[in-house]
């Protein structure tokens, strides 16, 4: 998205270059993740281990509400690889695939639990959740790469644009990101709630982790990013570490929702 | 900018407002009730066994087996899931059921991909 929407003129071409290894190894990753992920839940919705090769149980899970699903995932996955070999559009050919992919986790999980108007609220903000995320968290890598330009005379005014475009939306995605993860919170969990669950304490540790990242934010867009434009040197480091902090904070959101999404709130 | 009209502020409210109102599932699919129900002394046989969960049920992995007082497998139809209501299961007695005391086991994939089991008694008189 970054290299579509924001990164225009010579940035584009640099950032392009120094992305596409990134870009073609999380592709691959994504796509080996959802066979794997469908084998592990083969495995699961099984016998265990015996029927992650059994071909007449991938028939049954591909027959379930999450074997309709995930058929699309791998189909979108196996399509994202061969877009790689596009010499046009590649980038939105991507973005797209990756939205498609981000929209398709929203209607399985804990999302399917309940039924009529209720699941499509639930669903279209876990949709809503899922890609304001991937904005804010996709956007990093890309915004760290991007301000390394900005004391550099011939891209100075093009990774300023970019930046400027990418803090402008981000209010936004960043206001999402909240918004629905709250109320996905309040679909989930029964009430009155049980503080002294494992789900609730990963959850409590992943809503300080996204409440430090705002702070990050907050602090480099309202305080660091004047005073790059004002020239510090010393900020534009301070700026590029924190984005690295961010990132890894964003990573570790990430891994802790992938474990406490398979337990029961 | 353009004001927003009341009606919609009002309709965006009560949209907020309903959200607190959502009963929030246990995410893993619970027997919310059953027919017969656990413990239940019958007077006669039933014809089919009911059950509705708190989640819709995956049937291709989901097992129900009715054990009799000497803790053998009773035959029983292939469980179908209701025409109306994917979380209630029925399954059709292929024989009427003797005066004694049944266990029923049950195992169940929810749609949210998580397996739940359990097991209870009733009595045909």
């Amino acid at each position: 998205m970054f290299l579509t929407f924001f990164a225009r003129g010579d940035l584009k071409k640099m950032l392009t270059i120094q992305i596409h290894q990134l870009l073609t190894v999380g592709v691959f990753i994504c796509l080996l993740s959802a066979i794997a992920l469908f084998g592990l839940e083969t495995g699961l919705m099984g016998h265990g281990w015996s029927d992650v090769i059994d071909i007449n149980t991938w028939g049954l899970v591909f027959s379930t509400h999450f074997g309709t699903i995930w058929r699309w995932e791998l189909i979108i996955a196996f399509l994202s690889c061969l877009a790689l070999c596009l010499n046009k559009r590649r980038d939105i050919v991507l973005m797209l695939m990756a939205s498609a992919q981000l929209i398709g986790l929203g209607f399985i999980g804990h999302t399917v639990i309940h039924q009529g108007w209720v699941a499509k609220i639930q669903q279209s903000n876990a949709v809503v959740h899922l890609l304001a995320c991937a904005y804010w968290f996709g956007c990093l890598m890309p915004v760290f790469f991007c301000s390394r330009f900005l004391y550099k005379a011939k891209q100075h005014n093009d990774a300023r644009f970019a930046l400027k475009q990418f803090s402008r939306y981000g209010h936004v995605a960043v206001c999402l990101v909240l918004v629905t993860g709250i109320i996905n919170g309040l679909f989930i969990i029964p009430m009155p709630y049980n503080w002294g669950a494992l789900y609730i304490k990963l959850l409590l540790i992943k809503i300080l982790l996204v409440f430090v990242m705002v702070l990050i934010a907050l602090y480099n867009r309202y305080y660091l990013v004047p005073k790059i434009a004002s020239g510090s040197e010393t900020s534009n480091k301070r700026f590029i570490y924190l984005i690295w902090f961010e990132w890894s904070l964003a990573l570790v959101v990430l891994l802790l929702v992938s474990l406490f999404a398979t337990m029961s709130p | 900018m353009k004001s927003l009209k009341p009606a919609y502020l009002i309709k965006l409210l009560l949209l907020c407002v309903s959200l607190f109102f959502i009963q929030p599932s246990l995410a893993h699919a619970k027997l919310t009730t059953a027919n017969p129900s656990a413990n239940a002394v019958l007077q006669a046989s039933p014809k089919e066994l009911a059950f509705t969960f708190s989640e819709a049920i995956e049937l291709g992995f989901s097992q129900f087996t009715l054990m009799d007082s000497k803790q053998h497998p009773m035959a029983i139809a292939k469980p179908s899931l209701d025409a109306t209501n994917p979380n209630q299961v029925h399954i059709q007695l292929a024989q009427p059921l003797v005066a004694g005391v049944y266990e029923v086991q049950w195992q169940v994939l929810s749609v949210d991909g998580h397996k739940t089991h359990g097991n209870y008694d009733f009595t045909v008189k």
